[in-house]
């Protein structure tokens, strides 16, 4: 029982983490911001010049042709992975999300549709390169199907045409667990006697699914959807493991546009301003979400 | 004791773990301030043998140890330097790239006032070319909009490390028994239609593709090949006007070099897939037999040895010129690849300095430490060269003595081949040429777009 005594005592236990916050969280957060402004090469803030929005003129306004056009070219790479996990992955995970409801093998069903989750992302990603390298499994099952045609000599990621296309492969093999884990608990949570007494007024399966599923997946909907389109835009690793970014530019994405210009130029500035501008992009997107969505629910 | 006091003690060990686990860990890596130990960081694992029979040498003499520690890969090493120079944790002594302006200089020792002539004088010739500051990175850096505070108070002359060893990039390394199944001699080819003609031979034979190179890196063929390809068709000062903007890559005089290029991948010389590979992907597909030639470096031999490959299953040879080339042999110029810097906040600073003196200028010192790292010390070695490894030997025998074609470029390419960005969409478009998407002339002339793009823009 708190009596006014111990009152306090809880705040205490809070504390370690608020620390930590502020500590880690807040300060990092707003030392990004402020860098946005600023040239420095990473050591020493001392030698850090004010430089007002013209890291932002550089990337936006085109200041410095080459880093707009490669800005601009990452964002268009991430979008068009967020809208092809979107437009693969929220069906997908439904389907998926009704076997595993509805089938007496859900437990290895779970495990299999869970593993991208639980495994290695650095490891998994190395496998996927393998799995698209000219001789890889890829290339082979191709073979050996006689679809000679979808064979990539140079593999999937050597090719300019096909290596974005490797990486929203594996993004799309990333983001189902996440998503089907919301779907299946949504369906898990839909009271059974809604369903009942739509069968006894005649309602038929689709109709059970459009009007009383659904509707009340929405909610469950626009988070996974959010959440994918945070997740595409944040997309590094696999591309970082996969390509680097290539071959020319292809597969280039945000996130190693910002580690290239941070950590091999030494452009802290240039990057944030660069990582703040993904992120309000990802922001408005997220509303738009949020409006187009609520307006339904 | 009570509940209450209870609870402020939990909170209180939490809070100290917790503040523990966020702390470096490592405490104050100078604290050994007694002189009897250095600290010394390297991102380099295959040299780490060779500091440690060096150091080992060091603390038989002065009776001062040296603690070596490893970080690695590259990109990690920088990040660990920066977290470290930030909190004011470095190590006393820094092993860096060699190289002028990369951000360092803030944190590391100018050693201009500190070490003479009479140390200066013992490497060789072009050793200390990129690291001492040159009057055109001063005036390049106060132009450059993008130049760092650190880069702009830079002075000529300045220069922040001592050099510790040598090499070129530039050099083809060939499967000797690939080579002879296909009937040809394994020796070195004289022009680069005699390379490419090489190369065809043993695809014809064996199915084999001719070059793997770490094509993944945009600008590894420019900066291993491509340049020397360009200074020897056109001269050093034919590359200084492409840098300068003072030429095309279409013009007659530059578009041959692209067009080595286009006529790789016209002829499917090129290992399919090297587009996702990077360099030790290149090499170990190389150590495999998956390519008839790579290209590398002269620190690349150490890792085919490592990968299982025999120096005499091997040969080695400079990019041959293209035909009409008006440098006929490309001599492998060699620049300093790696540099010794000293902590400015260490408290150990004057042993700091003799170590990296000793290190970089002792010739027992340099031999111990390049037979463990398998590279060439940046000192002359006088009478002690014989004994360097005798694989190391030969390597450091075919450079050349005097500063060459490389060396005079080498100014203008340190400081404009970063700086001006059409370089990075050459890279690019080179790939694209691998691909057969783009031919020489459109890559050329995407160059060329670029370039004047930039210069309108006042970039």
């Amino acid at each position: 029982m708190v009596t006014t005594k111990n009152k306090w005592v809880p705040y205490l236990f809070l504390l370690p983490g608020v620390l930590l916050f502020l500590g880690v969280g807040v300060y990092s957060v707003g030392f990004s911001i402020l860098l946005s402004f600023y040239n420095w090469s990473g050591i020493d803030f001392s030698t850090a010049r004010f430089e007002g929005l013209a890291n932002f003129r550089q990337f936006l306004l085109g200041d410095d042709p080459i880093v707009t056009q490669n800005f601009y070219k990452a964002l268009l790479h991430n979008a068009l992975i967020a809208v092809f996990q979107v437009v693969i992955v929220v069906p997908a995970a439904l389907v998926l999300a009704f076997t595993l409801q509805n089938t007496k093998m859900a437990a290895m069903y779970r495990t299999v549709y869970f593993l991208p989750m639980i495994a290695s992302g650095v490891a998994i990603f190395y496998v996927w390169k393998g799995l698209f390298e000219p001789a890889g499994a890829l290339n082979a099952l191709f073979q050996w199907i006689g679809l000679d045609f979808l064979v990539i000599p140079g593999g999937m990621l050597g090719s300019s045409s096909t290596s974005l296309m490797g990486i929203i492969l594996t993004t799309i093999w990333g983001g189902l667990p996440g998503t089907l884990i919301l779907y299946y608990a949504g369906l898990t949570s839909i009271d059974p006697t809604l369903y009942e007494a739509a069968s006894v007024d005649g309602a038929s399966k689709t109709t059970l699914i459009r009007k009383i599923t659904w509707p009340l997946l929405k909610p469950i909907t626009l988070i996974a959807v959010i959440q994918m389109i945070n997740g595409a835009f944040q997309t590094f690793e696999n591309v970082f493991i996969m390509t680097g970014g290539g071959p020319g530019g292809s597969s280039e994405v945000i996130g190693t546009l910002v580690y290239r210009t941070a950590f091999l130029d030494n452009d802290y500035g240039l990057a944030s301003a660069i990582g703040w501008v993904s992120f309000l992009v990802t922001g408005v997107i997220a509303i738009f979400s949020i409006r187009s969505f609520q307006a339904d629910i | 004791m009570n509940r209450k006091a209870g609870c402020i003690l939990s909170t209180m060990t939490a809070s100290a773990l917790l503040l523990s686990a966020c702390s470096g860990g490592g405490g104050d890596d100078n604290a050994a301030g007694s002189g009897k130990e250095l600290t010394m960081w390297t991102w380099k694992v295959a040299y780490t043998p060779g500091f440690e029979a060096a150091a080992k040498l060091y603390e038989q003499k002065t009776g001062v140890k040296v603690k070596i520690d490893t970080f690695t890969p590259d990109d990690t090493y920088r990040q660990k330097f920066q977290a470290a120079a930030n909190s004011k944790n470095l190590p006393d002594v820094i092993n860096w790239w060699a190289t002028a302006g990369d951000s360092i200089e803030g944190s590391v020792l100018e050693l201009s006032g500190e070490i003479k002539d009479d140390v200066l004088g013992k490497y060789v010739g072009t050793a200390m070319d990129p690291i001492r500051i040159t009057q055109s990175q001063v005036d390049s850096w106060k132009t450059d909009k993008n130049a760092t505070t650190v880069q702009k108070g830079l002075k000529v002359g300045e220069f922040y490390g001592l050099p510790l060893d040598i090499g070129g990039f530039f050099t083809f390394y060939g499967n000797k028994k690939l080579l002879e199944e296909a009937g040809l001699k394994a020796e070195a080819p004289k022009t680069w239609e005699e390379f490419v003609s090489m190369m065809e031979a043993v695809k014809a034979k064996s199915g084999t593709p001719g070059l793997v190179f770490g094509a993944k890196i945009p600008d590894l063929w420019e900066n291993w090949a491509g340049s020397a390809l360009s200074i020897m068709h056109g001269g050093p000062q034919g590359y200084i006007d492409l840098l300068e903007r003072k030429a095309k890559m279409s013009d007659p005089a530059n578009l041959p070099v692209v067009k080595a290029m286009e006529t790789l991948a016209g002829k499917e010389l090129l290992m399919p897939g090297v587009l996702s590979t990077d360099i030790d992907g290149a090499d170990q597909a190389f150590a495999a037999g998956k390519a008839a030639f790579d290209l590398g470096g002269s620190f690349t031999m150490s890792t085919l040895l490592a990968m299982g490959m025999k120096p005499e299953d091997i040969i080695t040879f400079p990019v041959p010129p293209l035909e009409g080339s008006k440098i006929q042999a490309w001599t492998t110029d060699p620049f300093t690849l790696t540099q010794l810097s000293v902590n400015k906040d260490s408290k150990n600073r004057e042993a700091a300095l003799d170590f990296i003196t000793f290190m970089t200028t002792d010739p027992e010192a340099a031999v111990a430490f390049a037979n463990g790292a398998y590279t060439v010390p940046a000192v002359n070695l006088g009478d002690h060269a014989k004994n360097l490894d005798p694989n190391l030997k030969s390597i450091s025998d075919t450079f050349a003595k005097e500063p060459g074609p490389y060396s005079e470029a080498s100014p203008a390419i340190n400081s404009l081949r970063g700086k001006h960005k059409e370089w990075e969409v050459y890279a690019q478009a080179l790939q694209s040429v691998i691909e057969k998407k783009l031919t020489a002339e459109q890559a050329a002339g995407k160059f060329d777009d670029t370039m004047a793009k930039l210069e309108a823009s006042g970039n």
